[in-house]
């Protein structure tokens, strides 16, 4: 095992842009941490990814394909206390040719719109492709809230991971800042700590020593003559310097806001990912109350996505399950289950933002917040791009995107573009067409509100 | 201006008053003493109101007197200009009585090393031995790479249909990764041709061929190290475990992608590189560098080998440059910008130490336990500190920390916060402190300075255990130590900077000369000389009898195709490989060793003329080891336009004609014309402007000796049996191992390092090895 692995927090806070440790607080910057107070809500959206399609009949209400109220299917009953803000589309498909395989396509094109370009990377059938010829729509509002100062926060957008393999290919990407511009989820938590608050964690251990390392100076100037004394006393009179520094620093910081505390020592294996899931979500939910972002996503693995949960009796891996015959019983149940196991962390979301309310007085975050949660296939053993799952839960606020869940909506055979730009344009931009305009003739989404 | 601003600022350095060996005044006769009455009675009358009592300079005039001028120059030199305005006023006997004087009083090195004695001073590490003592005392804990200088990387090469591999796997040994998969025939034609298969094997799927390369490659320097992959297809690089170019998928707009990475020299980095034919093109695959300084190449084969090296801690922090003002680098002061720069080190190296210490702790997967923190921070703390540590330290840098019996209610882990306190801690950054703290056991103290003295780090396991079982205390074990260790990478890289500030070789990077007179001189000639020099360094002193003479002396000239073309020399180079250096004997009888090197030449040379004045300060001060002074005043030199008719050896005469100048540039210029048959690419010449090429000059020795020197040759080989440059080469050696004055040793360290030197025909191994032993021994 390497002793640096490319995950390391030296190298992800130079990716992140932040500075060594002893840069300002920026964090701490009230002026950087929220931005100026508008009246309108914090209008939020969160796409959640898991992959490798679902069971169609343990998720798709049995009875029609719409209906109200929503009927809670053995996937779905996690959503049971968000029922009422739980809005389930139906019949919305990624129909994107061209090359890459359906899961290549799948997770490259969910979010773009637009095709795979050509490329060097093969899957198990089709043509080989490369990065997504596309930007993805939370990068888009992304793009659009930080241009307006009244909605421009310090990140804009956060790409959190769960166990996303090490590597980047076009199985791993689903965020894109613009064509052929993968964004890179961070799938460590405590790396995610550190992009949001390294500075912090830093004066914290610093400020816990350097009062010993100052009374070892006096310990050791004895040591030496008069003239080599002066060299240790400017050295030691340094290192006080840097204490009043911070004592001051962190005198401040603690006006603004509690850093959260992350559980130590939890290592990237795959019987972490409950723990690490939970982990993202606090930070998600915490960086929403801190204001650094609007947008996020969530993304669990990968398409094609291996997980073993064997924290629900599951062995094998998902991918492998997926592909077993819908007469495989064992491969149904095993896979409903962890269908349902996402499920529960989507609703763990809605429901950590559901229980915090607004700084601001505009309700509670959920409210605010819309939280998509989506696949990569509709189906795993077909490779189907056909009634890829949507649920969007929360946004119920009327001055902002306005949903109206409890229900469940079926579209005829819709491509997914439209539900792209229906999230564009619920933001306030307005869009002739999203990714690939020959998918868009009909318009933006219509009926979610 | 004049100058260049790519030559070192020359015209600020006349040489004004020169080193010189302990000349004894003769004493115990009458006339000796008169002599010394007459001085010091003429020093006070004419000298002392602008000079100072003790030669110290007062407000008119305030640099000191002190220098290496033989008391004879000394006197010429009086008797032409002193005191100012009225030069006839001391002449003959009174200027040469003055001269002895103050030479005896207060102006030779020996006068100075008597009046104040120089000390060692308590210093901190240097940023180079903070970077080498980090990086190793986190290596430390982790197994040791093994450098097999098989000059190569292993390529593995992989068919594949869609995800499915095919058949055998092929494994190469490349000399470097530069190459165009269809034209390497040391494969099977159906890993170089996608069609070539039978149907009944693949069917009518396109068969992929995926390439993995890996091995080691060892940085020569610190530095940032710029690397480059350029292919057609895509591309992973994974350099020291971190992943640096990451574009496996291959981008439609470009077929080049560069990461830079910081390297600690003398160190070897793990290195792996994926890439592979997808789809019917072929693939072409390059992999390259530029080493800091240089230019973009191929890596060469010497920098690479097989195998593999565990992740070597290099801190991201960025340092203020240590002084270098007395000639070496030290670290004799500090500044808020190094201290700042060591926290943020510190807390880069314990964020990472808490991140991997499972790891360090044997590879696994589970947490550690708080005991196993524990015992790792008492361990690594008596590594930092360079010995065991005492029952105080143990509860201030490691229990301490742990008491608290609660996880939950630390906001700073034990592990993070003891780490922390130790990377701070003087006793880590002062290495003597370290010693005197725990009145440390002798051969403690001596293992310490031994692994500084040589690899500005900490002793190795060996080493330590030598020290710890007390065996290194056994008459001539610390002489083994220091020869076994002389051999280690550390040692050479080490060394390899003092030749790169001995020899200049830090200023190539922009060598630039006029393209009308040099059309086929250019940064890659410029890259190809420096790197002949090298090796020609490596040869001499790594390979061969390590002789110093044999630096002067050597016939040798380093070439690759293209060196031997621009120069003109009959070498048995490879065409197909014009990059790849072979040994050739030298083109003319008048080149030999480092001081007509092209490099050399050329970098002390003008845009398009010879500079003789370059050439002659950097032979006096560099390797004479004579010192020099700012000139009263700034010149610029005549420009050739002005005077178009006149050499270059002319020109200079003339410029430096006035006798202001002659005292000091009779030295100069004369070292300096011996080069003159070499233009400013260091091409062989026997005209300048249409004249005859005069060579002729000569050398003051800091004895007063003199002698005649003809031209380059002679030149060479007065250098290389010079007892100025032996001198001076000692001293300098010592002084860039230990980071102190060699005279704070005492004159018997010097006097005793010399005659062993001499003793032993110039070995400069066995001379580093002495070097480092007498440093450690001292009390």
């Amino acid at each position: 095992m390497p002793l640096f692995t490319p995950h390391s927090r030296r190298e992800f806070l130079k990716a992140a842009g932040a500075s060594p440790a002893l840069a300002p607080l920026l964090a701490c910057l009230p002026s950087l941490a929220t931005s100026a107070p508008t009246g309108r809500p914090k209008q939020r959206l969160v796409i959640v990814f898991s992959p490798n399609g679902t069971i169609p009949s343990n998720f798709w209400p049995t009875a029609s394909a719409a209906g109200e109220p929503l009927e809670l299917t053995p996937i779905l009953e996690p959503l049971a206390p968000h029922r009422d803000r739980t809005l389930l589309l139906k019949g919305i498909g990624n129909q994107i040719k061209g090359d890459g395989d359906g899961h290549m396509r799948g997770i490259g094109c969910l979010l773009t719109g637009a095709e795979l370009l050509p490329g060097n990377i093969q899957g198990g059938s089709h043509t080989p492709a490369g990065w997504s010829s596309g930007r993805s729509v939370d990068q888009e509002i992304r793009a659009f809230w930080q241009a307006d100062p009244t909605t421009r926060t310090r990140f804009g957008s956060l790409e959190f991971g769960v166990f996303v393999p090490n590597r980047a290919d076009t199985w791993t990407r689903m965020v894109y800042a613009g064509p052929n511009r993968p964004i890179a989820p961070i799938d460590d938590p405590y790396q995610m700590l550190a992009k949001l608050y390294g500075d912090a964690r830093d004066r914290r251990a610093l400020g816990s020593v350097l009062d010993s390392v100052a009374d070892d100076f006096e310990r050791v100037r004895t040591l030496v003559g008069d003239e080599d004394r002066r060299l240790l006393d400017d050295h030691a009179a340094m290192v006080r310097s840097m204490e009043r520094q911070l004592a001051a620093d962190t005198a401040m910081a603690e006006l603004d806001h509690a850093v959260p505390e992350l559980e130590p020592g939890v290592v990237e294996t795959n019987d972490n990912m409950p723990r690490i899931s939970r982990m993202q979500i606090e930070l998600m939910v915490n960086s929403f109350a801190c204001d650094f972002a609007r947008v996020a996503t969530l993304q669990y693995t990968r398409s094609v996505g291996q997980a073993r949960m064997r924290w629900l009796d599951v062995e094998e891996g998902h991918h492998e399950l997926s592909h077993r015959p819908d007469s495989d019983a064992d491969a149904v149940a095993k896979l409903t289950r962890i269908n349902r196991w996402y499920c529960e962390e989507v609703a763990h979301l809605a429901t950590r933002l559901a229980e915090t309310p607004e700084t601001d007085g505009t309700g509670s975050m959920l409210d605010n917040t819309l939280v998509v949660w989506t696949n990569e296939l509709g189906k795993g053993n077909s490779h189907t791009h056909k009634d890829v799952p949507f649920v969007l839960i929360g946004g119920a606020a009327r001055d902002g995107w306005a949903v109206r869940g409890g229900r469940a909506i079926g579209y005829d055979n819709t491509p997914h573009n439209r539900l792209l730009m229906w999230l564009a344009e619920a933001c306030g931009l307005s869009l002739n067409s999203f990714g690939n305009a020959d998918y868009c003739s009909d318009g933006t989404l219509t009926g979610l509100s | 201006m004049f100058l260049g601003a790519k030559l070192p600022p020359i015209r600020w350095f006349c040489l004004w008053l020169g080193c010189a060996v302990a000349a004894a005044a003769p004493a115990g006769t009458a006339d000796a003493g008169e002599a010394v009455a007459l001085g010091e009675r003429v020093y006070r009358e004419s000298c002392i109101d602008c000079h100072g009592e003790q030669g110290e300079g007062s407000d008119y005039y305030s640099i000191p007197l002190t220098g290496d001028l033989p008391p004879s120059q000394l006197a010429t030199y009086i008797a032409n200009t002193m005191p100012e305005g009225d030069a006839e006023a001391c002449e003959g006997e009174d200027a040469e009585a003055v001269a002895q004087y103050l030479y005896d009083a207060f102006y030779s090195p020996f006068a100075q090393a008597r009046n104040r004695p120089p000390r060692r001073e308590l210093s901190r590490l240097t940023v180079r031995q903070y970077e080498q003592t980090l990086a190793d005392l986190v290596a430390s804990f982790l197994w040791r790479p093994e450098w097999k200088d098989n000059g190569g990387l292993t390529a593995r090469f992989i068919r594949k249909r869609n995800v499915a591999g095919i058949g055998k796997p092929a494994k190469l040994h490349l000399p470097g990764i530069d190459f165009r998969l269809s034209e390497l025939t040391e494969l099977d034609e159906s890993f170089r041709d996608p069609e070539a298969k039978t149907e009944a094997q693949f069917g009518n799927d396109r068969v992929d061929v995926h390439v993995w390369v890996s091995g080691v490659v060892r940085a020569p320097v610190t530095g940032v190290y710029e690397f480059f992959v350029q292919t057609n297809a895509g591309a992973e690089l994974t350099i020291n475990h971190q992943r640096v170019i990451d574009a496996g998928v291959a981008l439609a707009n470009g077929e080049e992608e560069r990461a830079r990475v910081k390297l600690l020299g003398g160190r070897v980095y793990e290195l792996k590189l994926s890439s592979g034919r997808i789809s019917k093109d072929d693939l072409t695959l390059r992999l390259g560098w530029r080493r800091p300084g240089g230019v973009d190449e191929t890596i060469p084969a010497r920098h690479l080998s097989t195998g593999n090296a565990p992740a070597i801690a290099v801190t991201e922090a960025r340092f203020p440059p240590d002084d270098r003002s007395v000639g070496y680098v030290r670290g004799a002061s500090i500044s808020p910008e190094w201290h700042e720069a060591i926290t943020n080190a510190a807390l880069e190296t314990t964020a990472e130490l808490v991140e991997q210490i499972a790891e360090l702790e044997g590879d696994r997967e589970e947490p550690v336990t708080r005991d196993e923190a524990r015992s790792f921070c008492e361990e690594f703390a008596a590594r930092a500190f360079r010995r065991p540590l005492t029952d105080d330290e143990r509860w201030r840098f490691v229990d301490r920390h742990f008491q608290s019996g609660d996880a939950a209610d630390e906001t700073v882990s034990p592990l993070e916060s003891s780490l922390l306190s130790v990377l701070k801690s003087p006793r880590f950054l002062y290495p003597e402190i370290g010693y005197a703290a725990a009145d440390a056991p002798p051969l403690q103290r001596a293992a310490g300075r031994l692994a500084l003295a040589l690899w500005d780090s900490l002793p190795d396991d060996q080493l330590a255990g030598a020290a710890r079982e007390g065996w290194l205390g056994n008459p001539g074990a610390l002489d083994q130590q220091a020869e076994r260790m002389v051999n280690d990478r550390r040692t050479k890289a080490k060394v390899n900077e003092f030749f790169r500030h001995w020899l200049h070789l830090d200023e190539t990077a922009e060598l630039t000369r006029d393209p009308e007179a040099f059309p086929d001189f250019g940064p890659r000639v410029a890259a190809d000389m420096r790197t002949s020099l090298e090796m020609l360094l490596d040869q001499v002193v790594w390979r061969g009898d390590a002789d110093l003479r044999q630096l002067f002396l050597s016939e040798e000239l380093f070439v690759n195709a293209r060196l031997a073309k621009f120069l003109d020399v009959d070498a048995p180079t490879d065409a197909a490989r014009p990059d790849t250096f072979v040994r050739a004997a030298a083109d003319t009888r008048q080149r030999s060793g480092v001081v007509s090197h092209p490099f050399m030449l050329t970098s002390l040379a003008y845009y398009r003329d010879t500079s003789p004045i370059h050439r002659g300060v950097f032979l006096a001060r560099h390797l004479l080891g004579r010192s020099l002074r700012p000139p009263p005043e700034a010149v610029a030199p005549i420009a050739p336009e002005l005077a178009p008719d006149m050499t270059t050896r002319e020109r200079v005469t003339l410029q430096t004609s006035p006798h202001q100048c002659q005292a000091c540039h009779v030295l100069i210029n004369d070292l300096g014309f011996t080069l003159e048959q070499f233009d400013a690419v260091g091409r062989f010449r026997s005209v300048d402007v249409g004249k005859p090429v005069d060579t002729s000059g000569g050398y003051v020795a800091t004895d007063g000796s003199e002698v005649r020197i003809g031209d380059s040759r002679e030149l060479a080989e007065y250098l290389a049996n010079s007892p100025d440059v032996h001198r001076s080469f000692v001293t300098q050696l010592f002084e860039h191992l230990t980071k102190q004055p060699m005279l704070a040793y005492g004159s018997a360290v010097r006097d005793e390092l010399s005659v062993d030197f001499r003793q032993n025909n110039f070995n400069i191994r066995r001379l580093i090895a002495r070097a480092a032993v007498a440093a450690a021994r001292a009390n």
